[in-house]
């Protein structure tokens, strides 16, 4: 059900790391796994319920570089994605009502530009254009439901901003964008909100980031269980999620980084905190 | 970099190590259900009840070793097999009992009512028939006859209806001239329709099939011809059992789910009616409806299909390899995340 807004919202996390333009020809890589493993969702009422214990693990490659004085190249690319269910077994008798499912496949690709618009009073502005490509199964394993992708066309709008700050001595910064998703194939289009902040210490050694990200469907989609074929797994979501992520500069230019997301409300996405890890680049 | 290469092998192995199972909680208590839900049933037949055996995960075992017994022998018996025999009109108990895998005993029973299969009626008056000569006597002779009574043949135990695929014995009694009990004279049975009623010469009827007939029983007392009729109409077998259920479908999560069902038997089979006021979220995903013997899970359950109608009345046909008491609950299920939606209890 949720698995989509698990990959929107690792894509997300992944994106925003960046920092402001890049120069041409500098840029930022990661290769980076996420995992959610969740036995209860938010229904579309906002209310928690148990599901059989359902699992995505997605191994991507995110990168960003600048091709231009003001303009980045965006890509994030889940090259696995593996979608699983524990097998079913029975209390009583130790039967297996259903053994271990999985589908491994790609996800969908996300491709974006962004565009530096500006500064003013110390706040650098930027908009940036993401295209879902559908690249991933939208009906996949042996009932349709271990998709590893929406299905569906869909463009992100956004502007960003971001400035540092002091807070003390100690320098901060924050970045954040407002959005708008435009969905096809019938699937609502959503608002998106989202806010990080973050340091570093340790002599820049350590990057600690603590996000929240709001995604708000507008319920202007068509799809639904009367019309659909599985589809509606991603469809009308709604998520308000806390995250963090510690960023470690083992290297001059690269590091490893660690994070993890929860859900503090939301509607048919899974109840789960999510991790993710990866090792990163920059150049 | 191996540093780094030993931290990415780390990363994979904590990602894709997971391989654990879901519980079902799936216990339910093993239960002995009769499955044949007969009410009423009718002197003269014999009638096969059936009964289920479902284990502690509501799983149907069949050819489990029954044992029937009826609360009252002299008016009902039945055999090992479950067939039952009534032997006089009334009320009786029918039991059924097994011993579990796990030594417990576990019994159903229902209340039968025995009906008569013949309704009781007062005997026909006596028809004479008289011959032309004993016509062509009484125009010629004027001179008053004696006072003797004319001999009469009736049927003293007649009945006005009988249940079809049964046998009943008529009695005759038959008075002389003088109005006394004789021995009957040699009588000669009739049915107006063979095919509905058949009666051998020594007054036993085998109602056949629904309809009505005339039965003449007729004798010859010197040169006078007696006969008498009893006009019987004959009936389908009675045998009236529950043939519906109705109920509630009840959300048992936190999605929308309401409505009132029945499950009735039909002339072309099972059918399960949803009412008017069913709703269903359309937000879910995959759900479908079954007929399961454990609310638990839907391992062993009749899988009806995918919901496609979410709001008002509808209804789905089932195989007439599905008695009504074959299941005892509805269920709704979002099949692909194996999550119970909603159930309704089709009987207690």
């Amino acid at each position: 059900m949720k698995k989509s807004l698990s990959l929107l919202f690792l894509c997300s996390s992944l994106l925003v790391h960046s920092q402001w333009i890049k120069e041409k020809g500098t840029g930022y890589a990661k290769l980076g796994s996420w995992s959610l493993l969740a036995n209860q969702h938010f229904t579309d009422q906002g209310l928690t319920d148990p599901n059989s214990t359902r699992g995505l693990f997605i191994n991507s490659i995110y990168g960003e570089i600048g091709i231009g004085k003001k303009i980045n190249l965006i890509a994030y690319l889940p090259f696995f994605v593996k979608n699983y269910q524990f097998a079913q077994i029975s209390k009583t008798t130790g039967k297996v009502y259903e053994p271990r499912q999985v589908f491994n496949g790609l996800g969908d690709f996300n491709l974006g530009l962004e565009y530096g618009l500006g500064q003013l009073n110390n706040w650098n502005f930027s908009a940036t254009v993401t295209l879902g490509i559908p690249s991933g199964k939208s009906v996949a394993g042996v009932d349709g439901s271990y998709q590893t992708g929406d299905g569906e066309f869909n463009q992100l709008i956004q502007v960003n901003t971001g400035k540092s700050y002091t807070l003390g001595n100690h320098a901060f910064y924050f970045k954040s964008y407002l959005g708008y998703n435009n969905r096809s194939q019938g699937f609502s289009d959503e608002f998106h909100s989202f806010g990080e902040t973050g340091t570093q210490l340790f002599n820049s050694k350590l990057l600690i980031l603590t996000r929240l990200h709001w995604i708000k469907p507008l319920y202007n989609g068509t799809l639904d269980a009367s019309n659909a074929n599985g589809a509606i797994f991603a469809n009308n979501i709604e998520s308000f999620a806390l995250g963090g992520e510690l960023a470690w500069n083992i290297g001059k230019q690269w590091g490893v980084g660690f994070g993890t997301a929860t859900p503090l409300f939301g509607k048919v996405i899974y109840k789960a905190t999510s991790f993710s890890g990866g090792v990163f680049v920059s150049f | 970099m191996p540093c780094s290469k030993s931290l990415l092998l780390l990363f994979i192995c904590l990602f894709i190590s997971c391989n654990d199972v879901d519980l079902i909680d799936d216990y339910v208590p093993p239960v002995l259900r009769i499955t044949t839900p007969f009410t009423e049933i009718t002197l003269g037949n014999s009638y096969d009840f059936e009964a289920s055996y479902f284990n502690n995960i509501g799983e149907l075992i069949p050819n489990s070793q029954l044992e029937w017994e009826s609360s009252n022998s002299e008016i009902l018996t039945i055999n090992s097999n479950g067939n039952a025999i009534p032997l006089k009109a009334g009320e009786v108990k029918i039991r059924v009992k097994i011993t579990s895998p796990e030594g417990e005993i576990l019994q159903d029973e229902i209340n039968i009512t025995i009906q008569s299969n013949v309704v009781l009626t007062a005997p026909e008056e006596p028809i004479e028939e008289e011959t032309e000569e004993e016509v062509e006597e009484e125009l010629e002779e004027e001179t008053p006859t004696t006072h003797t009574q004319t001999p009469t043949l009736s049927i003293t135990n007649g009945i006005s209806q009988i249940t079809a695929n049964t046998i009943y014995q008529l009695e005759l009694a038959f008075q002389d001239e003088l109005g006394n009990l004789a021995e009957i004279p040699n009588s000669t049975w009739s049915s107006s329709n063979e095919s509905l009623l058949k009666v051998n010469q020594t007054g036993t009827i085998q109602a056949i099939a629904a309809g009505t007939v005339t039965l003449t029983v007729s004798t010859q007392v010197s040169n006078t011809i007696i006969s008498t009729q009893n006009v019987i109409t004959i009936v389908a077998p009675l045998v009236t059992q529950v043939t519906s259920f109705s109920g509630k479908v009840v959300s048992k999560s936190s999605y929308r789910l309401e409505g009132g069902f029945t499950l009735a038997r039909e002339s072309d089979g099972l059918v399960l009616y949803l009412d008017e006021d069913y709703r269903a979220s359309t937000a879910l995903p995959g759900l479908y409806i079954y007929l399961s013997n454990n609310a638990n899970t839907t391992a062993g359950a009749y899988e009806i299909g995918a919901v496609t109608v979410f709001n008002g009345a509808h209804s789905y046909t089932l195989p007439n390899s599905i008695e009504l008491m074959d299941y005892k609950y509805i269920l709704y299920w979002c099949k692909p995340f194996n999550v119970k939606v909603g159930e309704a209890k089709i009987y207690d």
